[in-house]
């Protein structure tokens, strides 16, 4: 996840009403951050983005799945209140201490305002929701996003 | 005669646009889907009848799970699907009444036609596109502070009266009045509050459109004048939106709290999405109460693009013009994910039930008591809305409707193809393009956009009124075309 990484590792799946993608990572961690960027390049073309807006995340959460439900819903309400685009992962840790799994992330963008932006993010849905690990080790995180 | 099946369940013909999913030990009630066999073909291919299925094991479900001939894949019900339940022993569902809360339509008439508006279409849609705001991070034009926010939540169209952006006829021709009494802003999220405080009056994106239509066809005169449709050529108005962020927030929010008060329940569950909580739960009472705060929202939202729709139109024509008033009159407007407290006959007996319409339009007959005065007669105005560049239709409530389908009826078209796919295959310069050569103008925030929305990723609207009408579940009155549309 260092910044300006290389081509991030995604892939849209077809959903009838919605956008449904899958996010691939060397770890899990990898693979959650990649999930924000799928997100985000359904709206614009994120390789233009500039990364010079800095925000710091925190989630808890019981489950994985509720995990990552919350960390992408962080970033569509971001998008309605601050028009924050992601477009850079600098760094996201997952711990787990007494049952409750903790996710903290540092994620770069901009706002909305200077690019070419289209169609909108309503919300995260746990429908066909997948956080998986491969059998060649990598992870696999899919979600489907009402939009 | 074609056989369906689903999952390994089979599908019984019971008439031309009535279908039965096989019955299972572990279905309360049956599915029945309204749909010709054209739709059939698509309705199998996605999961939206398994979605039914699992409505029908939610507790207290009344009579039938029922599949809409517009219906698709959803999460946790299908676009389209309504189900209805006790207010008593029942249960409340977020994901039945869709993160979109109160998504609707407003349809407004005028005394124009197609010969008065051509030479300015254009200017309109200009005019109109730096009014109404539409796309990705859209602002309002109008700033509230949080205590005026609360108003809006809890006050709707009696609010946006008192602010002159709304007449007491307006308020006379919305569902509910525009304002549904039991919402509390107290329930909304702060977070959801913060979504939608600057979005109020905007279009959003997607399938969300403004559009400048003309009567096309009239198929019930008596009924489309009752609705002030009179004839051919005549220019009418239709929004196609809903409650923005802070909607799909509150719907969010109750999944999520839902998720953590319940556990037990929604381990239960074959898909999380379809997470309710028992009506007599705190949980159920609460979201009741924000959900209707977030219709107030849906309302005024609405209501603030009328107001600014008819600013357009007076600017570009005047309060005269060609000797005709220019006058923007709200035919009707409907929500279209919701759900309501509505008393049905079951079992010779009348219940009070909660209704849930996820992408499907109310669709009361004549005669119910909270029809507005002008349309005792005639039933509720059902207004659906095609897809970009494709036809729009006035429908009327029916009797057989109350009896069969909860008063339900379709949204729209449906989704027929993925977004992913539809950007594959058009692009949206020549989307505009090819529409302006069939004389639909096209204004849009983004081109990406356009091709997303292309008139081929919708089942045919068409098809899915007539299905409709055959049925007897809404009867046809007027079908409306584009002419000059506003996308997000």
């Amino acid at each position: 996840m260092e910044p300006n990484s290389a081509i991030p590792k995604f892939k849209y799946l077809d959903h009838t009403s919605e956008a449904k993608f899958q996010a691939n990572g060397a770890t899990m961690e990898e693979a959650f951050a990649h999930s924000v960027l799928a997100m985000f390049n359904m709206l614009t073309d994120i390789k233009k983005v500039k990364p010079v807006l800095r925000k710091e995340i925190e989630i808890k959460a019981p489950k994985l799945d509720t995990l990552l439900f919350d960390f992408l819903d962080q970033f569509v309400v971001l998008l309605d209140t601050d028009g924050f685009i992601a477009n850079q992962v600098d760094s996201l840790k997952i711990t787990k201490k007494f049952e409750m799994y903790t996710l903290k992330a540092i994620v770069r963008g901009d706002s909305y305002k200077d690019y070419d932006v289209h169609g909108s993010l309503k919300a995260i849905t746990y429908n066909d929701m997948v956080i998986k690990q491969q059998k060649n080790g990598t992870w696999i995180v899919q979600v489907v996003v009402d939009i | 005669m074609k056989k369906f099946e689903v999952s390994g369940m089979k599908i019984k013909k019971i008439n031309d646009y009535l279908y039965e999913l096989e019955q299972r030990s572990s279905m309360n009630v049956p599915v029945k889907i309204f749909a010709s066999e054209a739709l059939m073909e698509n309705l199998v291919k996605d999961n939206a009848i398994m979605q039914a299925k699992n409505m029908t094991e939610m507790p207290g479900i009344q009579k039938n799970a029922l599949i809409m001939p517009d219906a698709h894949q959803g999460y946790g019900f299908p676009v389209g699907g309504v189900a209805a339940f006790p207010i008593d022993n029942g249960c409340i569902s977020p994901g039945g009444t869709g993160f979109d809360i109160n998504c609707g339509v407003r349809l407004l008439s005028t005394q124009l036609t197609k010969e008065d508006v051509e030479p300015k279409i254009k200017e309109l849609l200009d005019v109109l596109f730096q009014n109404v705001h539409c796309g990705v991070g859209s602002e309002s034009n109008v700033r509230l502070t949080h205590a005026e926010l609360d108003e809006v939540l809890n006050g709707g169209l009696d609010w946006a009266k008192e602010h002159g952006y709304a007449t007491q006829h307006d308020i006379d021709h919305c569902e509910e009045n525009g304002r549904m009494k039991q919402a509390d802003a107290g329930k909304v999220s702060p977070t959801a509050k913060k979504r939608g405080k600057n979005q109020l009056g905007t279009l959003g994106a997607g399938n969300h459109f403004l559009e400048i239509q003309i009567v096309d066809e009239i198929f019930d005169e008596k009924t489309a004048k009752a609705f002030e449709i009179y004839e051919k050529g005549q220019i009418v108005v239709m929004i196609h939106s809903g409650s923005r962020g802070l909607g799909h927030q509150v719907c969010t929010d109750f999944l999520r709290r839902i998720e953590d008060e319940l556990p037990e329940l929604i381990a239960k569950l074959p898909e999380k999405d379809l997470a309710y909580a028992p009506t007599s739960s705190p949980i159920a009472k609460d979201y009741l109460q924000a959900m209707a705060a977030a219709a107030n929202f849906g309302w005024c939202n609405r209501q603030l693009m009328v107001f600014n729709i008819r600013k357009s139109f007076a600017k570009v024509f005047g309060t005269e013009y060609n000797c005709k008033q220019v006058e923007l009159k709200t035919v009707y407007d409907v929500a279209h994910n919701i759900v309501k407290v509505e008393e049905y006959i079951i079992d010779g007996v009348s219940k009070k039930l909660y209704v849930h319409r996820k992408g499907a339009t109310r669709a009361f007959g004549p005669n119910h008591k909270e029809l507005p005065r002008d349309y005792q007669k005639t039933g509720q105005p059902i207004l659906l809305p095609g897809s970009m560049g494709t036809a729009s239709y006035v429908l009327v409530g029916t009797d057989k409707a109350m009896q069969e389908t909860f008063a339900s009826t379709p949204h729209g078209a449906g989704r027929v193809m993925s977004r992913n796919a539809a950007n594959k295959l058009f692009k949206g310069e020549q989307i505009k393009n090819e529409l302006e050569k069939r004389n639909i103008f096209i204004k849009s925030a983004s081109w990406k956009g356009l091709s997303e929305e292309a008139p081929a990723v919708y089942k045919d609207v068409d098809e899915v009124v007539r299905v409709s009408h055959e049925a007897g579940i809404g009867k046809l009155v007027a079908k409306l075309v584009p002419f000059g549309v506003l996308k997000g």
